[in-house]
């Protein structure tokens, strides 16, 4: 099909879209009214029954714990199909043993060079630190894992590319991820050996308000923040090192 | 309908669906299709959150000063957005990789010239 003829068929489908969606929109609750039972009841019971402030974070990992696991499924498979397609062509490539900073060419100086060497350690403390009071502030293992991830690149900004692939040991935080999703499986896993019911929360949940509260919703938020990091610092060093080899290719 | 205005903002959601598939229409390269397929990901996340907000509410992240129990959003959608958006990048990532596949194999990323994707 043509470029016009796409254009043409775009035009008149998405009118008709709009206007299917639009007209649905008018029975969606006016914006800032919404409101509904189930709602109410999660807000009033989640601070009661699992001790915990964030209730995002509860109903995550608590309360809605089995769709958790599916995307975090999702995320572990994506990752692991990474990893499989870009392998596929590793073999054709030797890597090169010289490190890329020894490169003529790329000069650093000192402010360029420390920099952001000096951030990775201030936004991996800031990521385990929004993981670590997920139950209680903002945030919790998905986005400290994200902001984790971020960390370890600016080492790559900052020394360069050998000494990153040197810091984001593939193999090592492959290992750490796959800890991580076992880790939430077997505290489901061990849950329903204890009581008969996948993912209930067994452990004792502690004072409202503490560092460590929430039973296991503690446990799994951890175990994600392991997963999640580990798989963007193995995203990350993948993808960084295809440059380098495609950058060997076209010598 | 009495007010117009508040449905504005599922209007921006349906607004960043039809953009981002039209991107894809017209798009010369994977990469582009890539994000324009974000932008329509994006949608959702608009009507999500648009959906769940409550005018007379706070976070629903309570606090010894903000009493559990008292009105907040809905958080069952902020909980399937923030678990989404982290799955979103890694699925881009797949993606990505798998543009970067096709460029091996074909030497080119336009989906006009790929003659698997024709259509």
């Amino acid at each position: 099909m043509t470029l016009r003829g796409r254009t043409i068929l775009y035009v008149c489908s998405a009118v008709l879209a709009f206007a299917v969606m639009m007209y649905g929109a008018t029975g969606l609750p006016p914006f800032g009214s919404f409101s509904g039972a189930y709602t109410d009841l999660v807000l009033q019971i989640t601070t009661a029954e699992r001790h915990v402030y964030n209730v995002p974070t509860a109903i995550n990992f608590d309360i809605r714990g089995f769709d958790t696991l599916g995307e975090e499924f999702i995320f572990f498979t994506s990752v692991a199909g990474v990893l499989f397609i870009l392998s596929a062509v590793r073999g054709k490539t030797q890597t090169h043993p010289e490190p890329m900073e020894s490169e003529p060419g790329i000069v650093r100086t000192g402010a360029l060079r420390w920099f952001p060497t000096g951030l990775t350690a201030f936004i991996a403390a800031m990521a385990m630190d929004l993981a670590a009071h997920g139950q209680l502030t903002p945030g919790g293992g998905f986005q400290g894992g994200a902001v984790f991830g971020s960390a370890l690149a600016c080492v790559f900004l900052g020394v360069g590319m050998h000494a990153f692939l040197q810091t984001a040991r593939k193999d090592l935080f492959d290992q750490f991820e796959a800890l991580g999703a076992f880790a939430f499986g077997a505290v489901g896993v061990s849950a329903m050996w204890v009581t008969g019911y996948f993912l209930k929360n067994v452990l004792p949940l502690g004072q409202t308000g503490a560092t460590v509260s929430g039973g296991t919703i503690y446990l799994i938020n951890i175990a994600v923040f392991i997963e999640i990091a580990s798989g963007f610092t193995v995203l990350t060093a993948v993808f960084l090192n295809q440059t380098r080899q495609t950058q060997e290719l076209e010598e | 309908m009495s007010n117009w205005t508040l449905y504005v903002p599922y209007a921006i959601a349906f607004w960043l669906f039809a953009i981002g598939c039209f991107g894809i229409t017209q798009s010369r390269s994977l990469v582009h299709t890539i994000l324009c397929l974000t932008v329509v990901q994006a949608s959702t996340y608009t009507l999500l959150l648009s959906i769940d907000f409550h005018a007379k509410a706070a976070a629903p992240i309570y606090s010894s000063n903000y009493a559990p129990g008292r009105p907040a959003v809905d958080p069952i959608l902020h909980a399937l957005t923030l678990t989404d958006i982290v799955v979103g990048a890694t699925v881009t990532a797949l993606l990505l990789a798998l543009t970067l596949q096709i460029h091996r194999r074909k030497g080119t990323i336009d989906p006009q010239r790929i003659s698997e994707m024709r259509g």
